[in-house]
């Protein structure tokens, strides 16, 4: 690989350890680095106590956790053959090998590099990622309190998992570039016929294991399968890597699997290079697409990217009133909303996923048929939930107009009506989508006591909502950072942000717990008036939210559109 | 020549971006690339600077064929695009440092505080290009194009974002390297520089080549029959009505 190219590594690798070591220096990265240390200290005293020191950990608890190293095997093997048909099964050879970002582009593609060198180039960073992935898997996996790895040299678990990924990568990466020499035509063509020869074979498989073996169990049935001639030649190669990441001992376990898998993976590189696909063009094209994307999630928000096309300018949205300014501005949250299609898309996706969850809900407390034992706590609590993933996909609001900011500042329009019109559009939304889902899960529950519950708890949803979003905003108005950040300088912000966020949490809950409070004083004091409580806890509920307005319009008022840049 | 184009096609799958154009740059020369929006033009210049790969046609840097020998082309090269995308993490004399390693420049660091002096960035000489208002990241893509002395240089809209007296920088630069041989080619929609700073012009649209010859032949074909346009209304007139024929002349410059 070209020298540059290693440079360009080595300042890469600089710039983040300047950067780190700037923001250690600010009281925000202290916060941060504080944080970490204390929970991956925490994680690895615990691992230590529990290796070192016998019986540290309940022998029933651990018993629990930590799986056989065969069980590991089998699945392992059977995860990734299926990862590789999988992948087999999905590149159709139109897609990039390798992806460019603009800045790499503009310098590398039109540099004088080679195609193998930049190939060589994108490769070592996933190389890289993978390096960071398998560590956090290694960490999860070996001192996981859900599933636990069977004890073994850890550097032979890492490496192993290292490996494993390559392979997967390296199979995409030699399909696509074997479509891109043969044409996607002629690819296309073979991969249809070895796809039909490996159906007929499953086919086969199934047949033989319902006709041959009845009356068996899946578990049993699975063994057999994978037992037979076929299914175990194409289980061999993965098997390889997951004995490596599942080494007892370096030798012989780990020296034997890990070379035949570190083989593997070079004969699958060298096939790679020897290739030689004409990748530059389709990569440069793919990483325009993705620049294009996250600019796009930048601007309106995550749904917007599952939204995809954006709507027509055929319909348009009637003109609100003037309301001190709050209109005009709510109306074009609203039309940007409309015509962008998430809306759409927030409305079916929360509607189908509350159809479902409501419906495992039901189905898992026992109703509708024992209707006493049946609580619609958890019913609400999804629906409050939505107050928390709605707003931010929408996006309709300071956070979406981050680069408009000084075309906002300069509206003939007090910024009290202005925060209002900015926030409420989101506000709506998701009141719009709890009520739908409230209708939804109470025509599914179809019990009177839960539908007259439901309801009669919904109008508290409007003020929190309205604080939620209002606090989400003055969180964003005083510490500004994109939707979805790519820039360095996220780093700086991020400790910050984090603290305004526990800000924002402790105001929720001083708003949830005074509203809860003064309901459950006036429910006993009226003598179990349920409509009076619940207008005490909105009177709460609603003063919070009013008291977020000023705190907005200052902070809008003390945005500089100059310094506070987004970072 | 520095840079010749034969027969250059570019198609996505059934659509046809540019649909067989055939140019010549000579050393020296500064070619104006016009045309309204839609008219390829960056394409073009993309399958100059070897991003895209031409469907159909020859392209040709400094005696190089772009096809088969893509390194020694690109090493003649410098491209600066509309949008300049840096790397965000590098400082400005981090980017200057990659640039003259991956073109072999050695000694490149009186010429990069040149460079720098020059386009006015030596006090954001360790700043980071994040941190650089748009202006300032154009000034930068330029001297990163600037450094390794290429012998033809694309620029796309050069002079989006910079201040006057970057503005008057650029001119100055290109004027001085064209003197000493360097080929230009500026896309831009600034009829203004074209005629400032360009010796010929090509006219695309929609893909096709409208015209190409020397910027004074142009200005006689707006004098022809006593008209008296400006560059600016004759643009307008070709780009309205492409079928219309222009004089010999021009033609013969073009196929020239």
């Amino acid at each position: 690989m070209d020298r540059a190219l290693w440079l360009l590594y080595w300042l890469g690798l600089q710039s983040w350890l300047r950067r780190t070591w700037n923001s250690l220096r600010t009281w925000q990265g202290v916060v941060l680095a504080g944080f970490w240390v204390l929970f991956l200290g925490s994680c690895m005293i615990g691992w230590i106590v529990s290796r070192f020191v016998p019986n540290a950990q309940p022998q029933e608890f651990a018993s629990d956790v930590t799986v056989s190293l065969e069980q590991v095997e089998r699945v392992g093997s059977l995860i990734l053959l299926g990862l590789c048909l999988l992948t087999f099964a999905t590149t159709t050879g139109k897609g990039a090998i390798v992806v460019f970002l603009p800045a790499e582009i503009a310098f590398l593609v039109a540099g004088p590099f080679t195609r193998r060198e930049l190939l060589a180039y994108k490769l070592l960073v996933v190389l890289w990622v993978f390096c960071i992935t398998s560590l956090f898997w290694v960490f999860l996996l070996g001192f996981g309190f859900v599933l636990r790895l069977p004890s073994g040299p850890l550097p032979a678990r890492y490496l192993g998992m290292v490996l494993a990924f390559i392979f997967l990568q390296l199979v995409a990466l030699d399909l696509t570039s074997l479509a891109m020499v043969i044409g996607v035509r002629a690819y296309g063509r073979a991969r249809k016929i070895a796809l039909a020869i490996l159906g007929v074979f499953a086919a086969a498989g199934v047949l033989y294991a319902i006709m041959i073996l009845p009356n068996r169990g899946l578990g049993a049935t699975l063994e057999a399968l994978e037992q037979m001639p076929f299914t175990r030649a194409l289980l061999e190669v993965p098997r390889w890597f997951i004995r490596a990441a599942l080494a007892e001992h370096y030798w012989p376990d780990f020296v034997a699997w890990g070379g035949a898998g570190l083989g593997v993976n070079a004969v699958l590189l060298l096939l790679l290079f020897k290739l030689d696909a004409q990748y530059v063009e389709g990569a440069a094209v793919a990483g325009e697409q993705l620049y294009a994307r996250i600019t796009r999630i930048r601007k309106e928000g995550a749904g917007a990217i599952l939204a995809k096309s954006s709507g027509t300018a055929r319909s348009s949205l009637r003109s609100l009133p003037w309301w001190g300014g709050a209109g005009p501005v709510l109306w074009r949250q609203l039309q940007g909303m409309a015509r962008s299609r998430t809306l759409i898309f927030v409305l079916v996706a929360a509607l189908i996923g509350l159809f479902f969850l409501g419906n495992w809900l039901l189905k898992n407390t026992g109703a509708p048929a024992d209707p006493a034992s049946f609580s619609p706590l958890p019913l609400a609590g999804i629906i409050v939930l939505l107050s928390f993933l709605i707003p931010g996909m929408i996006s309709a609001d300071f956070r979406r107009d981050f680069d408009r900011m000084d075309v906002l500042k300069a509206l003939p329009i007090g910024s009290a009506p202005l925060a209002i019109g900015q926030i409420l559009a989101p506000v709506l939304c998701t009141t719009l989508v709890q009520a739908l889902g409230t209708a939804v899960l109470a025509i599914r529950a179809g019990q009177s006591d839960v539908v007259i519950g439901l309801w009669t708890v919904f109008p508290l949803v409007v003020p929190f909502n309205f604080l939620l979003v209002g606090l989400d905003n003055l969180v964003f108005l005083l510490c500004p950072s994109r939707p979805v950040n790519v820039a360095p300088s996220a780093a700086q912000f991020s400790g910050k942000k984090l603290l305004l966020n526990m800000g924002k949490f402790l105001v929720l809950y001083m708003a949830c717990a005074m509203a809860g409070g003064f309901a459950v004083a006036v429910y006993f004091l009226t003598d179990r008036l349920f409509g009076a409580a619940i207008a005490v806890a909105w009177v709460v509920l609603a003063a919070f939210a009013a008291g977020v307005v000023p705190l907005l319009a200052l902070a809008f008022q003390r945005y500089d559109v100059a310094r506070n840049r987004p970072g | 020549m520095s840079i010749v184009v034969e027969d250059f096609h570019k198609n996505y799958d059934k659509t046809i971006a540019v649909a067989g154009i055939s140019f010549q740059v000579e050393a020296g020369e500064i070619l104006g690339l016009v045309g309204p929006n839609g008219a390829s033009k960056t394409t073009t210049l993309r399958a100059l600077a070897g991003i895209l790969r031409p469907t159909r046609g020859r392209i040709v840097i400094a005696g190089h064929d772009l096809a088969h020998e893509p390194i020694a082309a690109k090493a003649a090269l410098a491209y600066v695009p509309d949008d300049p995308h840096l790397f965000e993490q590098l400082t400005v004399w981090e980017h200057l440092r990659f640039i003259a390693a991956a073109y072999r420049v050695r000694d490149w660091q009186p010429s990069a505080l040149e460079l720098l002096t020059q386009f006015e960035l030596t006090e954001k000489r360790n700043a980071l290009a994040a941190e650089l208002s748009r202006g300032m990241r154009q000034k930068l893509a330029i001297c990163c194009g600037y450094l390794h002395q290429p012998r033809a240089v694309l620029l796309d809209e050069p002079l989006t974002g910079l201040d006057p007296h970057g503005i008057r920088t650029m001119k100055e630069s290109i004027g001085k390297r064209a003197a000493t041989g360097t080929a230009f080619i500026i896309s831009s929609h600034l009829l203004s520089l074209i005629e400032d700073l360009c010796t010929s012009v090509l006219v695309l649209h929609r893909g096709q080549q409208l015209l190409h010859g020397k910027l004074a032949d142009l200005r006689r074909e707006a004098n022809r029959d006593g008209r008296q346009e400006t560059l600016e209304d004759l643009f307008f007139r070709l780009t309205a009505s492409p079928n219309e024929p222009v004089t010999v002349e021009l033609v013969k410059g073009a196929e020239a």
